[in-house]
């Protein structure tokens, strides 16, 4: 019976340091282990400067514009309190909507605008039927089409 | 989003041909199902083999202790 | 060891500890939770393709979730159920859970990989990419990881009780990975989106689609059973190779 204890104990403590030092270690990369930064963030300039990074948000309502040669796409991305505008030359993802969840990769010119690479739609985590969708979206009369299921990503709603 | 959505009520595929299109994702939702079912039919065939030579080492032990 | 250990009520938990007891019993079951699994599977998929209606932002590309939640969920809870039985071998001694430990390896490392497999092909037309590394995709891949690492340190060692130790450390040290993938799309901003469905609120997705998912994820918990026994069974004879009970087995006279 005793030794029986003696190596719960040490089970049990042995998990405890392990608990512990992966929250360490995770606090301590927070900062790299973020997908995206939001708007917000890069208005603050917590984004790094000079290389490429991701930004997060929403694609705001009405602001896509298809350029004339077709392949040049204007949105801007906004997390309800800062806006980005952002130029991309490519194919968009299916789930690419306007005020649903995208994420860009790129850079951030001098005069604040974001040239992407790489364009992903993020979507949220709602599944139904198109006429689910409709009639969620009319009892939300009012607010822009898909506000109703939009989830603002997480780190925008929080204070970091 | 406090409320489950309602499902729907229409017929999903109006033909057999419509259900292999899977609306135009048919590589990624067949891509996957094949996929787990060749992984799934590959774990049992080896749960098997593993049983079979399990059993067929136990028999040589018994007999040889036998004879 | 062996010694018997009489909880309150006068039931004793440690018989079926003992192989010898345990074989024929998960004989007996291993059938029921197959044909379980199987039943399950067809009600799910019948539900999934053809009651569940189209999402209204991903067309039939969400059908993928069927599978891939599943998979996902088993993938961390054979892991935690792992762990659990290492944390047993560890502080019991017992044979039987260390055994059980390994019987739980594979099928989990199955579900993992079903999950990563069926993450990118759904992620290339909704996302519109196969991998990114985000949170959790990351930490699902170590998690497989883990699996395979475990598999190899428990082959790597000839000597059964050293590599049932190192192992089942291995699974413990492992197990911190489970709440970080579980809650990385809290922590953290990620590209894969938030949970569904979780203890917590209200399921996020139309009744039908959530019924035919949650017997996809029974029908992965009983199949998982299923193969745990089947597996443990083989790795009993594997270990208890002279031991005097299994030559009265009728596998080992026919």
């Amino acid at each position: 019976m005793k030794t029986r204890h003696k190596r719960l104990a040490m089970v049990a403590a042995g998990l405890c340091a392990l608990g512990i030092a992966a929250a360490l270690v995770l606090s301590a990369f927070q900062k790299n282990l973020v997908f995206f930064f939001t708007p917000s963030q890069v208005a603050a300039n917590e984004a790094p400067q000079g290389r490429s990074f991701r930004i997060g948000g929403l694609v705001a309502p009405g602001s896509v514009q298809r350029q004339p040669d077709g392949v040049t796409v204007n949105f801007v991305v906004t997390d309800t309190v800062q806006n980005i505008p952002v130029a991309y030359r490519g194919v968009l993802p299916d789930l690419f909507r306007e005020g649903k969840g995208v994420v860009a990769q790129g850079n951030l010119g001098a005069d604040g605008r974001f040239t992407a690479s790489e364009v992903l739609a993020k979507h949220d985590e709602n599944y139904m039927p198109p006429e689910a969708a409709e009639a969620l979206a009319k009892a939300h009369a009012g607010k822009p089409p898909g506000a109703a299921t939009v989830v603002v990503p997480a780190a925008t709603t929080e204070k970091r | 989003m406090a409320e489950t959505p309602p499902g729907g009520d229409k017929v999903n595929w109006n033909s057999w041909h419509d259900f292999w299109v899977m609306g135009g994702y048919a590589f990624y939702v067949w891509g996957s199902y094949a996929a787990t079912l060749l992984l799934i039919i590959a774990e049992i065939a080896l749960l098997k083999m593993r049983r079979l030579s399990a059993v067929r080492s136990l028999r040589q032990n018994t007999n040889t202790q036998v004879s | 060891m062996n010694q018997p250990i009489l909880l309150a009520g006068g039931v004793n938990v440690f018989k079926y500890a003992a192989p010898q007891t345990f074989y024929p019993l998960a004989g007996k079951l291993m059938p029921w939770f197959f044909w379980t699994a199987a039943l399950l599977c067809a009600a799910g998929l019948y539900i999934g393709f053809f009651v569940a209606p189209t999402d209204h932002q991903q067309g039939e590309a969400y059908r993928i979730i069927f599978i891939h939640v599943p998979a996902a969920w088993m993938s961390m809870f054979i892991y935690v159920v792992m762990a659990f039985w290492a944390g047993v071998g560890l502080i019991f001694n017992t044979r039987l859970s260390h055994m059980m430990v390994s019987a739980l390896a594979p099928t989990g490392a199955m579900f993992t990989f079903v999950a990563l497999w069926t993450g990118a092909l759904w992620g290339k037309p909704t996302w519109g990419t196969w991998w990114v590394w985000d949170a959790r995709l990351t930490s699902e891949l170590i998690l497989l990881f883990l699996y395979f690492g475990f598999m190899a340190l428990q082959a790597g060692i000839d000597d059964t009780r050293r590599a049932d130790r190192a192992g089942a450390i291995l699974a413990l040290v492992g197990v911190v990975n489970i709440p970080i993938i579980y809650f990385s799309v809290k922590w953290w901003n990620t590209l894969h989106q938030g949970a569904s469905v979780s203890l917590t609120s209200a399921p996020t997705m139309a009744a039908t689609m959530l019924s035919g998912m949650l017997l996809m994820a029974l029908a992965a918990w009983m199949y998982s059973i299923a193969t745990a026994l089947h597996r443990v069974r083989s790795i009993i004879l594997e270990r208890e190779q002279g031991a005097e009970w299994l030559k009265h087995l009728p596998e080992a006279t026919k």
